[in-house]
């Protein structure tokens, strides 16, 4: 065990070298803000990733299968077997959570899809012709989804010095990026302290939010049409980006 | 009449009452192919999922006997409709916060028909109100119920014209009072006069239109102050009226309805139900500190609202029933200590368990499978669970196992379903 973990950790160190030097090269050249550092991991490259959904654990294992030979990543914390396990929510919590303080960050989104089925199943009840019923729609994993997918930025500004003058240059985003600052402009529209009633819950302002979002509205809808301006009035330095 | 009350033994066979056995079959084959690939998704941007509509169930979950006085053990687990009016006038405090804008999502509120309300309502039909008034005891796991338990035993008696006086929650008192003041009337105790006068306009916007159709009159004068007096055979009214104007009296007056009505029920005149909820914090230490020391508090027994409610739970009058409930939320107790129980004597302690002794105790248990099937099948009628695994038999299980199912634990577990 031992030797393999000080196997994996020099495959590492060396990928970070590589890594480091590739980085330097392309600094030169033009500053990249994309450039995420490695983190040493515990385990090889040879290991695998864990199998913990129970659909996939009821499948059968094929003779010639890798997870028969080679060994197995532990599952982290929050990869349970639960139906309602989903990857958007568990990044959501992840990115939510301040100071380890994940427990609450849990909390927070149960009630805020407590909150949205709330909201929508009042409008529902009250609606009376079936026409305009079947246009609300109850599942709030799915309006999360949408206002998620709503939130995505798909340009944004990258700082770039030419002959001393500092330039806002209009670059694409990856989609990790837009992923992650659709949550984050979701939450700080719905946590900041811009808020008129400070009184409310955070959960009530975050199923608000995201009920707006769905249907390409509220605060972070806006973020991210300033942030789209402003790269549309910057569009003359694009050719910066190289 | 005291062989109804027993412990409640779980029925371990049930009938399964869900939809039809080949729409749970779909929804479980579509579960298990489905399996998520986090690297796929995170690359190619996660996209709407697409959930196939749901057919409608057919369970049984709902009576249409809205009126509680007809209940009976045949309606047990079922939903019976509050009117809106009901839920205004008896419960519009008392029940767990939570459920408040559940009622407001569904367009209505349901309360579910439970085999220890039951059990209280068969004793009070029975029961000879010729003899000093009976205590009857709630207890049971934080989250069991027994709030929702009192509001429907509220609801029973309110409709058959008992007056009621309710305490949504005991402990406040002793809590969160903001306005205490030296008694007047007695030395060495403490009046909340705000509390009171509080206690006293609940009183009347509970028994509004009862207590003015019944005319009741003073038994003898309450003398105030030099010019402020209350004459024998006054209106009952307008003596809480008086106490609702003149705040400062607010807790005298509240001593004194008390009497009037211990006296009128005792003679025959209408039925009185004492409804306090979390009990046991009567006889508990308050959070006030004491003039000569900060680290020495006032003992609940000191508040003069604690006296006159205990006057109350005396049974020394006839014509009339109290009913309780002791909470593990009520006390100030170690909660962490694993000796902690929900057990009456343990809550209330020596000096409480004596003073209310004799008392009916009534547990409220978790749910029986008949029940906690019958709430998510209410869940899924109202459109409440919208995850297709939570329309499956699997997804139930689930659901039953992380909340070993106590009403309040299964209703947090669905919020996510």
């Amino acid at each position: 065990m031992a030797a393999s973990m000080t196997k994996g950790v020099l495959n590492c160190c060396r990928i970070i070298c590589q890594n480091s030097k590739s980085s330097a090269s392309i600094y030169k050249a033009s500053s990249p803000i994309w450039q995420v550092p490695l983190r040493n991991s515990s385990y090889s490259s040879t290991y695998l990733e864990p199998t913990y959904r129970k659909a996939d654990l009821d499948q059968p294992l094929d003779a010639s299968d890798d997870r028969r030979f080679l060994p197995i990543k532990a599952a982290k914390n929050d990869e349970v077997s639960t139906s309602t396990l989903d990857p958007l929510l568990n990044k959501f919590i992840r990115q939510m959570m301040r100071k380890g303080n994940k427990q609450i960050s849990r909390l927070v989104m149960d009630r805020t899809i407590e909150r949205i089925k709330q909201f929508q199943l009042e409008k529902y009840h009250k609606e009376t012709s079936e026409e305009k019923r079947d246009l609300i729609n109850l599942e709030p994993i799915s309006i999360i989804y949408q206002a998620v997918e709503n939130c995505k930025p798909l340009l944004t500004i990258q700082h770039a010095r030419r002959g001393g003058v500092m330039y806002m240059v209009p670059i694409p985003v990856k989609p990790s990026y837009a992923l992650y600052k659709s949550i984050d402009w979701i939450i700080e529209a719905s946590t900041g302290k811009h808020r008129t009633n400070t009184d409310n819950r955070v959960w009530d302002d975050m199923a608000r939010e995201f009920i707006a979002a769905a249907k390409n509205d509220g605060g972070a809808i806006r973020k991210k049409q300033e942030l789209h301006r402003l790269c549309e009035a910057n569009r003359a330095y694009a050719h910066y980006r190289w | 009449m005291f062989s109804i009350v027993r412990p409640v033994l779980r029925r371990s066979a049930c009938a399964c009452r869900l939809i039809t056995s080949s729409s749970s079959n779909n929804s479980s084959t579509e579960q298990g192919s489905g399996t998520i690939n986090f690297n796929e998704l995170f690359q190619k941007g996660i996209e709407n999922p697409i959930r196939n509509p749901v057919k409608k169930g057919l369970a049984v979950c709902r009576t249409n006997q809205t009126d509680p006085s007809q209940h009976t053990i045949r309606h047990e687990g079922l939903y019976y409709r509050v009117a809106p009016e009901a839920i205004q006038r008896w419960m519009k405090e008392g029940l767990h916060p939570d459920i408040y804008p559940l009622f407001r999502a569904f367009n209505e509120s349901c309360l579910m028909v439970r085999r220890p309300a039951i059990e209280i309502m068969e004793c009070m039909r029975a029961a000879d109100y010729s003899l000093p008034a009976i205590r009857y005891m709630l207890y049971g796991r934080a989250g069991s119920g027994k709030s929702s338990t009192l509001a429907h035993l509220m609801h029973f008696c309110g409709s058959q014209d008992w007056v009621i006086t309710h305490v949504p929650w005991a402990p406040v008192l002793h809590r969160y009072s903001k306005e205490r003041v030296p008694s007047t009337f007695k030395e060495g105790r403490i009046d909340q006069p705000a509390d009171a006068a509080k206690w006293l306009s609940r009183l009347m916007t509970t028994n509004d239109p009862l207590l003015k159709t019944l005319n009741l009159k003073t038994h003898r004068k309450y003398i105030w102050s030099r010019r402020e007096v209350t004459e024998e055979g006054d209106a009952l009214t307008e003596l809480i009226d008086f106490g609702l104007q003149r705040v400062k009296y607010a807790p005298d007056v509240m001593g004194a309805v008390i009497r009037e009505l211990k006296l009128h029920a005792s003679s025959g005149n209408v039925k009185v139900l004492v409804a306090i909820d979390g009990v046991n914090g009567m006889w508990e230490q308050t959070r006030y500190i004491r003039e000569e020391s900060r680290h020495k508090f006032f003992h609940a027994q000191e508040l003069t609202i604690v006296q006159h409610l205990m006057e109350f739970l005396k049974n020394d009058w006839t014509g009339g029933a109290s009913v309780c409930t002791v909470d593990e939320g009520a006390t100030i107790k170690e909660m962490n200590d694993p000796l902690t129980s929900y057990m009456p004597r343990f809550l209330l302690g020596q000096k409480g368990f004596d003073f209310l002794d004799p008392f009916i105790p009534v547990h409220v248990p978790d749910y029986s499978d008949k029940e906690a099937n019958s709430c998510l099948d209410y869940y899924t009628d109202r459109k409440w669970i919208q995850h297709p695994a939570g329309l499956t038999e699997a997804g139930r299980t689930e659901m039953f196992f992380l909340s070993c199912k106590n009403p309040l634990e299964l209703y947090k577990v669905s919020r996510r379903w």
